[in-house]
Formats: C-alpha cells, structure tokens, sequence
C-alpha cells in the first residue's frame, strides 16, 4: 500500500547533494535529491527492503528506523535530514551468528503474523530494550506501531519477554505468562 | 495543481544560524520564501500526500548546537530552542514538575517515534487549531522569540495567531526560542479527546490554569483546541470563572453561556460542533474540581 508520490519527473527534479551518515555500522555517502524520503532511500538505493512503508504519514509505524538511538518513521525524514546521523535499520539489529533478542522472542511467541508490521515493532522493541524499560511500558511505547493481524497479545508477548531478560538471553516463559503480556 | 514530486524540491542545509537567516533574507528580497523543516512531521506528511505548496525548503537540523534543546534560566522561566523535541524535553524530570500540562501535551502528541522527532517550535508554527503543544505553551503564557537577518523580536503566543493557519512572522524571519515563565504545578489542566490517546488529532481539547485563593479562582486562562480556526483563549470564560468557588448547577449554566460566547465550534471530518462544545464544558468543569486547592 504505497500513498507516495515516488515518480519522477526529470525536467523538475533538482540537483542531487552529498549525504553522510553511518548505517548500520558502516559509513555511508549518497549522492540524493534531498527531499527524498529515508524511507524510498534505504528500499531502492541501500537494497534495504527490511523497513516496509504502511501509511506514509506516521501513524503506523512500520517503516521505524533508530536514528542516533531514537526510533523515528522513515517514511517522514528527507534524507538530507539524515546528515552526521547513525542510522540502524531492522537489517542491522542482528548479529553475523545470533538473532538480537527482540527477534529471537518473537520466534518463540509466534509475534508475527503478516509480517509489514514486525520490522518496526523489533525496531521499537529493540528501542525498549537498549532504554532497559520494563514491560508495563509495552502498550504506551508501542503504540506508534500498529498491526492489523495479530490483535496484539502475542506482540506484547513476544516484547516482554525480549524486555525480561537482561542479560540477552530469549525467555522461555510460555505465552501469556510473560509479565505485562495478558490481555485477558 | 499536480503533486509536487519529492525529488523535485530543493533543499538548502546551513550549519551556521547567521547562514540561514541570510538564506532566508535572501529568499524573502527574491519573492520566493524558504519554508523551514524541523521534525517534519507535518510537512512529510503533506508532501507524502501530495498536498505540498512549496518547492523551497531550508533544513534546521545543521543548527543543532545553536537552536536544539532546552534550558533553565535563574528565575525558573524554561527557554526551549527551536529543535527541541519533545521526547528531549519528556527526559527531564525538572520539565514535568514545572509544567505538567506541557509535558502531558508532549506525551500525547504523538506516539514515540513522533516525540523523538517533533518540535514545540514546529507546532507553534504550524499553526494547526487541533495543536497539543501550543495550547499548553499560550496557556502558560509562552513568548516566542523571532530572529532575522538584521532584527530579533519577541512576540507573546497570545498574539502570535493572526489567522487560520497563519501567524506573525514573517518569512524572513525564525522562531529561534519559546520561554514559558514559571507558573504553580498546581493550577495546570490538560485534556485532549481524540479517537485513542496517541497517534490521534485531537477533536477537542482544553489546557486551563486555574489560581485559587481562599477557596475561590482569582485568575484563569482557558485555551481551546480544535474550537476555533485558531487555537485560542476563551475570556468571556475565564471572566466567569473567576469567584467560582466549586460546581453547582447555576455555575455550570453561567460558564457553559460565557463559553457559547467565545466558541462557536463547527463540524467538520474530525468531529461535531455540539459535541465539541459539551465535551469541552464538560472538560473545564473538570479543570475546576481538579486543580481546586
């Protein structure tokens, strides 16, 4: 479901700038039109298509990205924006060896369904995690983040039981027990 | 109008605020004004919808050092740089104790990912009647503080709305600060309406502070969101406000006609009229019961 407006007419287009950032651990330099969209750069220049565009206007969430540490909708930043910054995709959340442990949590409590939304909940629940909140933050800090299959018992499963576990490693606590994780 | 493409805007990025003040000096002698970009949470959302106007942009976040933030000043007074986000100043603990209604508008603004980016300046200018943000800010009596190539004004917020969507500055000129003067915790209210609490504009909403002295409201200021074309005070409200002692029929009555005097709210894609204007008396008679000392 893409709302942009991602055609190109050259004869309008302007010229293209320098930008600069880190993403993902390693240094980037684009030469963009700076009013494009993060969001279209990271899909169609970078070969980045983890982050996935719902809305295009902020509401749900599923194009989050961590800019210097902060989850932010890719899909509102021009890319001129993204100068000096650090950029960490859902690409980049991984380890070579390991899923991060937000990815490892919503394995093991079926917190995906579709799949548009999951990019950006790990983001925001990776997010949580670095921020070491605790799972009674789940429904307030997730709620730019919105899924349309899951009814959002086994997402809020899946991040409290990533939240649960400090030292890294995936809770084996079985759904609905994690703290926080019940609807019911 | 076809839509704007967003390969086809241009955008200048200065990394000094006297570079970009002559940018915009410059734009302004030309004819062809630079609009500013903050957070971009209005303005992506416009131009990812087709409905952008300009072609002509001039990126603030090279000015960081000099307009990002917030501060203290001795006398208690908050000074909050133009780039301050919301989730920046919601880190502060000092900022929900001093001012709760603002940082309770901060958090409801939007869901995370809009607090980290959002402005408090980028909301003031937009103007928008259905703003978080600025209602609290003109209910603390905030000033903003304007910078141009050759001048620097400052403006109270009261007077800075000349129009829907539309305010006093002028397009050579910066929002660089806000200042909200101190104000008791204790006469602050914030309420908004909405479909949910975050991710939701508002329908209607109120930020109010209410002094009480020897059980009666001495002062008042009563702001009204998504009332009005503009974010505004209601005075012929906060006028009958003042001597109430507490909530009884005949009270509610009398405030209810001084809000009719000041509101008039319309229907429109986001709500009704009359359920703005119930919801909202409804909201300053819970201002009264909850800030009453």
């Amino acid at each position: 479901m893409t709302v942009s407006h991602a055609h190109t007419h050259l004869a309008d287009a302007v010229p293209s700038q320098e930008v600069r950032f880190t993403l993902n651990g390693a240094p980037q330099k684009l030469s963009v039109r700076p009013f494009r969209r993060l969001l279209d750069v990271l899909r169609t220049d970078l070969d980045l298509p983890g982050t996935k565009e719902g809305c295009g206007e902020g509401e749900c969430g599923a194009c989050s990205v961590l800019i210097d540490g902060e989850p932010i909708n890719a899909c509102l930043v021009p890319v001129i924006q993204c100068e000096g910054t650090t950029i960490v995709t859902v690409e980049g959340l991984a380890g070579h060896d390991a899923l991060h442990p937000v990815q490892q949590a919503f394995m093991q409590h079926g917190g995906a369904q579709c799949g548009i939304c999951t990019p950006g909940m790990v983001v925001t629940a990776a997010w949580m995690r670095d921020q070491k909140l605790g799972p009674e933050a789940i429904r307030e800090k997730l709620a730019g983040n919105i899924c349309r299959c899951t009814g959002y018992s086994a997402i809020v499963n899946s991040v409290a039981a990533a939240l649960g576990t400090p030292d890294g490693t995936p809770d084996s606590t079985p759904d609905g027990a994690a703290p926080g994780g019940s609807d019911a | 109008m076809s839509a704007i493409a967003h390969s086809a805007v241009a955008v200048t990025r200065p990394t000094a605020l006297s570079a970009a003040l002559a940018q915009l000096a410059d734009a302004h002698v030309r004819g062809a004004p630079l609009r500013a970009l903050a957070g971009c949470t209005d303005v992506l959302v416009e131009a990812n919808h087709g409905g952008l106007k300009h072609r002509s942009f001039i990126d603030l976040s090279g000015l960081k050092s000099e307009l990002g933030g917030h501060s203290w000043l001795p006398d208690g007074t908050l000074r909050i740089g133009a780039l301050c986000t919301y989730s920046a100043l919601l880190a502060d603990p000092r900022a929900h104790e001093a001012f709760p209604m603002l940082t309770q508008a901060a958090g409801l603004v939007g869901a995370t990912q809009i607090q980290a980016r959002g402005t408090f300046a980028g909301n003031v200018e937009n103007a928008s009647p259905a703003a978080d943000a600025a209602p609290a800010l003109l209910a603390l009596d905030a000033v903003v503080h304007l910078q141009s190539a050759s001048s620097a004004r400052t403006v109270p917020l009261s007077q800075y709305y000349t129009g829907y969507r539309a305010t006093a500055r002028r397009p050579d000129e910066l929002i660089v600060a806000l200042e909200v003067p101190p104000a008791p915790a204790g006469e602050q209210f914030f309420r908004k309406v909405g479909t949910r609490a975050f991710q939701a504009i508002t329908k209607v909403g109120i930020s109010a502070r209410l002094r009480w002295h020897e059980g009666a409201i001495v002062d008042a200021r009563v702001v009204a969101t998504s009332m009005a074309a503009t974010i505004c005070r209601a005075t012929h409200l906060e006028n009958a406000l003042r001597g109430v002692r507490g909530v009884d029929g005949a009270t509610s009555q009398a405030l209810r006609r001084a809000q009719d005097a000041d509101l008039r709210p319309i229907d429109d894609v986001r709500s009704q009229g009359d359920y703005r204007a119930e919801v909202f008396h409804r909201m300053v008679l819970q201002a009264v019961r909850e800030t009453r000392a």
